[in-house]
């Protein structure tokens, strides 16, 4: 392992929940996340000599996972693979949703109804980054933000509620 | 449940720091819009170059023929040198490219398209330079199989008429691919083209109304 390699894995090492949440929000299959999260690594490693210290170590990540994730597309299934994983339409699938608590498993589910531009607000949304933020990670005005958040959110609480949980 | 009553538990959530570790050995299969691009610049690449590869073999293997064809063969292939080159620096160019920099996701993809679309223009242009060249080599082989019909035999006049045939749906396969893959350049194009029309939908004034509409309702 080279010394750059070393410099790489130390300094995105305190941030990989950034890694791990993103694939989270993106997908709900397990294999999905993986690859999303190989991704984006690959894509993390691949700027690395290109990140400055003009921003902060985990504004760089966000922006590079971000970018990644709205790329990324998911492997093809078959008809009867989708019908393993969404068997019951009427209820959010958390049971193939791994995460601790059972408000957190509907939380994630909720987002696979989202796409990928609400997925990536809402994200920075829990994140608590502000408008300017959002604004400036995905490189529109902060009122344009500030209305697609304020959207992505009634969205998701109606999916909460109509879904029944 | 509220949204920020979930967000605290979202906080809280430390399940990554046992589960996920970082291997950078692993990863070399990725996916994304960008690198199925890349990929199909891949095959294009072999798809091109394995062509007039076989295709000079083609013609060299008949031996009968090689006095006739070469000087065109070699005419040709001199033609396709300049804008061979001049498409694969290109090629080489947007091919080291990445579309994830330190900007943000608009810009990167704005980028990205730009230089997509710019590629895909080359790559047109390119293949019908090619295409011409090639067209015209065989043209050039077919009025020389007709003065040769003349000073041949009948066997060897089907050996011509068979090799140039034979080229004839070799290059009618190396169309369609071609096509084939411009399209797929095409759809992932696309696609990411719709990405940047979500993202520069802008609807704050449309909000705005709405608000102060509320605001005069109250």
């Amino acid at each position: 392992m080279t010394q750059k390699h070393k410099e790489f894995l130390a300094a995105i090492e305190p941030h990989k929940g950034i890694i791990f949440k993103v694939s989270k929000v993106y997908f709900d299959l397990l294999e999905d996340q993986e690859d999303l999260r190989q991704e984006i690594i690959y894509q993390l490693w691949h700027s690395f000599h290109s990140f400055r210290n003009e921003s902060q170590f985990s504004t760089w990540m966000y922006r590079i996972a971000l970018n990644t994730a709205i790329l990324f597309f998911k492997k093809e299934r078959n008809k009867s693979e989708k019908l393993k994983v969404y068997e019951n339409e009427s209820k959010l699938p958390i049971e193939n949703v791994d995460a601790e608590d059972d408000n957190l498993k509907l939380l994630y589910s909720s987002f696979q109804y989202l796409d990928k531009i609400e997925k990536a607000l809402i994200y920075m949304f829990l994140e608590d980054l502000s408008h300017r933020e959002i604004a400036s990670n995905l490189g529109i005005s902060e009122a344009n933000a500030r209305v697609k958040l304020h959207r992505t959110k009634e969205k998701i609480k109606s999916i909460i509620k109509n879904k029944g949980i | 449940m509220k949204l920020d009553e979930l967000k605290e538990i979202w906080k809280n959530e430390t399940k990554y720091e046992t589960e996920f570790n970082i291997d950078i050995d692993k990863t070399e299969k990725y996916k994304s819009y960008a690198h199925k691009i890349r990929n199909n610049m891949l095959v294009e690449f072999l798809i091109t170059w394995g062509s007039i590869l076989f295709a000079v073999y083609g013609v060299l293997s008949f031996k009968f023929f090689k006095s006739y064809s070469v000087y065109y063969l070699i005419f040709t292939l001199l033609m396709m040198i300049i804008p061979t080159i001049y498409y694969h620096l290109k090629f080489y160019k947007f091919f080291n490219e990445f579309f994830v920099k330190d900007t943000n996701t608009f810009q990167s993809l704005i980028k990205f398209s730009k230089s997509m679309t710019d590629f895909l223009s080359n790559y047109r242009t390119y293949n019908y330079v090619i295409l011409i060249l090639i067209s015209n080599f065989l043209y050039s082989i077919v009025k020389k199989l007709d003065r040769l019909k003349i000073i041949i035999d009948n066997k060897r006049n089907e050996d011509l008429e068979y090799v140039v045939f034979s080229l004839g749906i070799f290059i009618l396969i190396f169309i369609i691919l071609e096509i084939s893959i411009y399209f797929s350049y095409k759809i992932h194009l696309n696609k990411i083209n719709q990405i940047i029309v979500e993202l520069s939908k802008d609807d704050s004034e449309e909000y705005s109304k709405k608000q102060d509409y509320i605001e005069k309702q109250d």
